[in-house]
């Protein structure tokens, strides 16, 4: 398995960096532009809300992106050490239709944890009371290059 | 935040300048089409066809200018591409926005 960690600081001008690191990850692994830019999207959703939510805007703390790939999947795991979510944001994070009711379309924030479950296959959050893991896990469905050699 | 505009009768065709809308830049998206939506234009055509990137936090700016247009006015897009168009077919915010490919499309449309 093939990994590489990114580390930003909580600053939002920092969360690009990290998500168009992952996005050439994503082409460098078979995803075409729109799966690239979707895992892309996710990781800067993941980093945003670590920031806002987690450290609520203040400045120096980590953020952190682990990248993971495997023979089948890349696994993408952000971890802060700020305050974690609540109950109701982790069942956001776990639920199996996680997009509301089309009377909340207007609603202008609290969407970021859906758009993470509408794209990744598979999303799981953890916290230990020092850390938070949000974990997120893409399908790669290009097997002849992972075939060819990659591990 | 960059913009250009111009005009079509008394349509306003206002372009993103920048490639990414991300949570950084949101705010000073939304202050600058703030500017234009304030204007007395029936309709305001907003041009994303330079717009690489936008997450959750540039979606919530659109919705906000859209808001403040009012029922009378109408806030359209135009030019998006696909991976950006994506972002609002899985947000169900094409729903939401007119979307049109050009922005010629847009003007006669709206005219």
């Amino acid at each position: 398995m093939s990994q590489i960690r990114l580390e930003i600081e909580s600053d939002l001008s920092s969360v690009c960096l990290m998500a168009m690191a992952v996005n050439k990850i994503c082409v460098f692994y078979g995803m075409d532009e729109l799966e690239a830019y979707q895992v892309e999207l996710c990781v800067s959703e993941a980093a945003t809300n670590a920031i806002l939510h987690a450290y609520e805007g203040r400045p120096g703390h980590p953020v952190s992106l682990l990248v993971s790939a495997g023979r089948d999947a890349l696994v993408l795991e952000c971890a802060d050490s700020g305050k974690p979510m609540d109950t109701h944001q982790v069942n956001r994070v776990t639920a199996s239709s996680p997009m509301k009711p089309e009377g909340e379309l207007l609603r202008e924030g609290g969407r970021g944890l859906e758009i993470i479950r509408g794209i990744m296959d598979a999303v799981s959050y953890v916290t230990n009371g020092e850390s938070n893991l949000l974990s997120m896990v893409k399908r790669l469905n290009n097997r002849r290059f992972i075939e060819s050699g990659a591990q | 935040m960059r913009f250009e505009e111009s005009k079509s009768g008394d349509i306003l065709i206002t372009k993103v300048m920048e490639a990414r809308i991300g949570a950084d830049v949101a705010p000073r998206f939304k202050e600058g089409m703030i500017h234009y939506l304030n204007g007395e234009n029936r309709a305001v055509i907003l041009d994303l066809s330079e717009v690489t990137f936008i997450d959750s936090s540039g979606l919530g700016a659109l919705i906000s200018c859209l808001k403040s247009m009012g029922r009378e006015r109408e806030l359209v897009l135009a030019g998006t591409r696909g991976t950006v168009a994506s972002m609002f077919k899985l947000t169900r915010m094409d729903k939401v926005f007119r979307m049109f490919n050009r922005t010629d499309d847009a003007v006669a449309a709206l005219s």
